[in-house]
C-alpha cells in the first residue's frame, strides 16, 4: 500500500528579474512516500532548493509560483492562506539548511531558539506561559539528547557560535525535529561539514528518520550520499528533472548523459587511473530558454532532433529520463 | 565585563583628557581677543588697576606656567573661577547642566522612537512609498542646518500659528522646587501638570531641532542593517520554523539589526552635545551648550577649559556605555 505524503505535479516557479522572467523550477513532479527518503541530486542553480523553498511556501517577492500543485497530505500547499502555511511550516514540514553557523540565530541561546519553535506549535503543551516554557525547556533537552548532543543540560544555555560545526549541524536538526514533522527537508546537511561528521550527521538523520517514520527529502550534489541513504532519487538540471527512479538503478545504470556526467565526476579509489571527467561547460541562464533538450549545449550525443521540447519518458521499471538518446554507454560501471 | 576591563577604561580616560587640555589651551592662547580688554569694555580705568585685574584672573603669568598651575587646580577637582560669573566654574556648569540634560535625552528618545520603527518599515517595505519619502526626509534632516531649520520651526510654530513658544525652558509662573533638576520629572513628581506641559511645549521644538540630524543617521542605519539581517539564512530558517511574522521581524531581525544602530547611536549622543551649543543659542535654552557660547565670546577661559573637558569625559563615557550595550545584544564579543 502506497501512502503519499508529497506530490508535485507541475511546478513551475519563476523569478521577475530585470533580466527578464527567470523560470528557476520548469514543470517539476515528483511524490514522496510516507517513510521514504528521497534524494535530490543536481548542481548550484538546477532549482533543487527553489523547487523545495515552494514547498515550504518561502518563495518571496520577486519570486513566485507560476503553476502547477503541491500537496502534502492531500491538502494543496500552492496559495494556502498565510497563517495556515506558519502552521504546518516547522510542525508538519521541517526544513534545515546548508550552513548551521547561519542558519541559527547568534544573537539567541540554543534553547531560546528550540524552545520557540516548540512554543510556537505544540499543542501538549498546558498550563501558564511559565509552564509552557518549563515543559518545552525538558522536551528541547530531550531533543538535544536526540541527536547526540553531549551533556545538553551544560550545553543547553550556550550561543551557537559556541558550538562546533558538527554540532551546531545536530542543533538545527533538533530544531527542524521539535515538533516531530512528518516530512523533512534536509537542504544540503552536510555541504559545510568535514567528511567523519558527514556521516555521523546522516546516520543521525536516518536513525531518526526511522524511529519516528517520517518521510525525508534529502537535497545533495553528492551523488555517494544518495547512494548510501536513499531510496529513490530525482536527478534536476536547469529547472528540470531530468532522470528520477529507484537509487541503486540510477546509480548502475544511468540512462540520461547528465547523470553519467555526475558519476562520471567522482573520483573512484577502485580505478585510480582514470581520470575524473568533469561535464563541460555550465548550466545555461534560465531566462528565455528556447525549446530544446536544456543540456544539449553540454551533451557528446547532441543531436539536431533534440532542438524540440522533450518531455520524460518511461525507460524501465519506475524510471523515467528526459533524453531522446538515452543509455549507458558501456554499460554501468559502478 | 569585569572590573579590572572598567578601570583600565577609566585609565584610558587619563591620555585624552591630557590630551584635550591642551589643545584647548593652546587654542584659546591663540584666539585673538583678550578677556580683560573686553570685560572692561569702553570704562576708562588706569594702567594699575587692569594690572591688578589680570592678576587676580591670573592672567599676569606666562602660558606654561598657566597651564601648569590650571592642570595641578585642576586634579584637586578645582577648575578656577568662571571670570564673569565671579563662581567656581564647577558650580556654574553644574547649574547650567540640568537643561542641558533634559533637551539631550529628549532629543535622544525623540531621535531614536522616531528612527527604528521608520527604519524597520522603510526595510521591510523596501522601495515603498515610504521607504522613499523616509529616505529622502533623512537626507534633509542631515543636511539642513539647525541653526537655520531652528529658527523655521521658530517662526513658523511659535510666531505665525502661536501654538509653541519662541524660546526658554519655562515660563515663570511654572517654577517648581527643584529635586532632579529636570524640570518634566520635578513637575510631575510635584504633581504641577501645568508645569510639566509648559515645560513639555517649551522643549519640543529644540528636541525636534537637535534630535532630527541623529534619527535621520540612525533611520538609515536601521534601514541598511535591517535590510542586510533580512536576506541572512537565520531569518529564512526563522521562517521555516513557522514563527509568526512579528516575532520574526521584532525577535531575530531587530536585535541583530540593532547592533549598529546602537553604536551610532553611542557616537551621535557625543555629537549631541556639540548640536546643543547651537540649538541652545537659537532657542534661548540656559543650558551648557549656551554657556560655552557666550564664554567663547568674551573669553572666559576657566570655564571654556572646564566645560572642554567635562564634554571629552561625557564623549569616553558614552563610548564606553556604546560596547556595554554592543556586547549585551551581540553575546559573539566579549569585553
Amino acid at each position: 500500500m502506497r501512502d503519499t505524503v508529497l506530490q508535485i505535479s507541475d511546478l513551475k516557479t519563476c523569478f521577475d528579474t530585470r533580466d527578464g522572467m527567470v523560470t528557476a523550477v520548469d514543470g517539476v513532479s515528483l511524490s514522496l512516500n510516507r517513510g521514504e527518503c528521497l534524494g535530490v541530486v543536481g548542481e548550484s542553480g538546477s532549482g533543487k532548493s527553489v523547487t523545495f523553498a515552494s514547498v515550504m511556501g518561502l518563495i518571496k517577492k520577486p519570486g513566485f509560483i507560476a503553476n502547477g500543485s503541491i500537496t502534502f497530505e492531500k491538502r494543496e500547499l500552492v496559495g494556502l492562506d498565510p497563517t495556515a502555511y506558519r502552521k504546518l511550516r516547522g510542525k508538519e514540514i521541517a526544513m534545515t539548511m546548508q550552513d548551521a553557523l547561519t542558519a541559527l540565530n547568534p544573537a539567541y541561546t540554543v534553547s531560546n531558539q528550540i524552545i520557540e519553535v516548540l512554543l510556537a506549535h505544540d499543542d501538549t503543551l498546558t498550563g501558564s506561559r511559565k509552564a509552557k516554557r518549563k515543559q518545552a525547556r525538558e522536551q528541547a533537552l530531550e531533543m538535544l539528547k536526540l541527536v547526540g548532543i553531549p551533556s545538553p543540560e551544560s550545553r543547553f544555555d550556550d550561543y551557537p557560535h559556541q558550538f562546533s560545526g558538527g554540532m551546531r549541524q545536530r542543533v538545527m536538526i533538533a530544531i527542524a525535529l521539535a515538533c516531530k514533522p512528518r516530512l523533512l527537508i534536509a537542504d544540503e546537511p552536510t555541504t559545510a561539514l568535514d567528511v567523519t561528521i558527514q556521516a555521523q550527521v546522516l546516520e543521525l538523520i536516518a536513525g531518526i528518520r526511522e524511529k519516528l517514520g517520517m518521510s525525508v527529502i534529502l537535497i545533495t550534489h553528492d551523488l555517494g550520499v544518495v547512494a548510501e541513504y536513499c531510496d529513490n532519487v530525482v536527478v534536476m538540471y536547469a529547472g528540470q528533472i531530468v532522470e528520477r527512479g529507484p537509487t541503486h538503478a540510477v546509480i548502475a545504470n544511468p540512462q540520461h548523459p547528465y547523470t553519467q556526467g555526475l558519476l562520471n565526476s567522482i573520483p573512484r579509489l577502485s580505478d585510480l587511473a582514470r581520470r575524473i571527467e568533469p561535464i563541460k561547460g555550465t548550466v545555461p541562464e534560465l531566462v528565455n530558454l528556447p525549446a530544446q533538450c536544456r543540456f544539449m549545449d553540454r551533451c557528446t550525443r547532441a543531436r539536431p532532433a533534440c532542438k524540440t521540447h522533450i518531455a520524460m519518458q518511461d525507460c524501465g521499471p519506475e524510471r523515467e529520463v528526459r533524453c531522446l538518446f538515452p543509455g549507458t554507454p558501456g554499460g554501468g560501471d559502478v | 565585563m569585569s572590573l579590572g576591563k572598567f578601570i583600565e577604561r577609566l585609565l584610558q580616560l587619563i591620555p585624552v583628557l591630557l590630551g584635550v587640555s591642551v589643545i584647548v589651551f593652546v587654542m584659546m592662547l591663540f584666539t585673538p581677543g583678550d578677556p580683560v580688554d573686553i570685560m572692561l569694555g569702553d570704562q576708562h580705568v588706569t594702567e594699575e588697576m587692569e594690572q591688578a585685574l589680570r592678576r587676580d584672573m591670573g592672567l599676569d603669568l606666562p602660558p606654561h606656567e598657566r597651564f601648569f598651575k590650571f592642570l595641578g587646580n585642576a586634579m584637586t577637582g578645582d577648575f578656577g573661577l568662571s571670570y564673569y560669573h565671579r563662581q567656581p566654574v564647577a558650580e556654574v556648569i553644574a547649574s547650567r547642566l540640568p537643561a542641558t540634560i533634559e533637551l539631550s535625552l529628549a532629543a535622544l528618545i525623540f531621535a531614536l522612537l522616531v528612527s527604528i520603527p521608520l527604519g524597520v518599515l522603510a526595510a521591510v517595505r523596501k522601495n515603498s512609498f515610504l521607504d522613499r519619502l523616509a529616505t529622502v526626509t533623512s537626507l534633509f534632516g542631515v543636511s539642513l542646518p539647525g541653526f537655520w531649520f531652528g529658527i523655521l520651526l521658530i517662526l513658523f510654530f511659535a510666531v505665525n500659528m502661536r501654538w509653541l513658544p519662541v524660546s526658554g525652558r519655562a515660563g515663570f509662573e511654572s517654577e517648581v522646587a527643584p529635586i532632579t533638576h529636570l524640570l518634566l520629572i520635578d513637575s510631575l513628581l510635584r504633581g504641577r501638570i501645568d508645569a510639566f506641559w509648559d515645560a513639555l511645549k517649551h522643549l519640543i521644538l529644540p528636541t525636534i531641532t537637535l534630535g532630527l540630524p541623529m534619527a535621520s543617521i540612525l533611520m538609515r542605519v536601521t534601514r541598511a542593517s535591517m535590510l542586510d539581517v533580512l536576506n541572512r539564512d537565520y531569518i529564512t530558517f526563522a521562517e521555516a520554523k513557522g514563527l509568526s511574522r512579528t516575532r520574526i521581524l521584532v525577535k531575530h531581525a531587530l536585535k541583530n539589526a540593532l547592533i549598529p544602530t546602537v553604536t551610532v547611536a553611542a557616537i551621535e549622543t557625543g555629537s549631541l552635545l556639540g548640536g546643543n551649543m547651537v540649538v541652545e543659542t537659537v532657542f534661548g535654552w540656559p543650558g551648557l551648550g549656551r554657556l560655552v557660547v557666550e564664554s567663547i565670546f568674551v573669553r572666559n577661559y576657566p570655564l571654556i577649559q572646564a566645560a572642554v573637558l567635562f564634554y571629552a569625559v561625557t564623549y569616553v563615557m558614552l563610548n564606553f556605555f556604546a560596547d556595554i550595550l554592543y556586547t549585551m545584544l551581540n553575546p559573539r564579543v566579549k569585553l
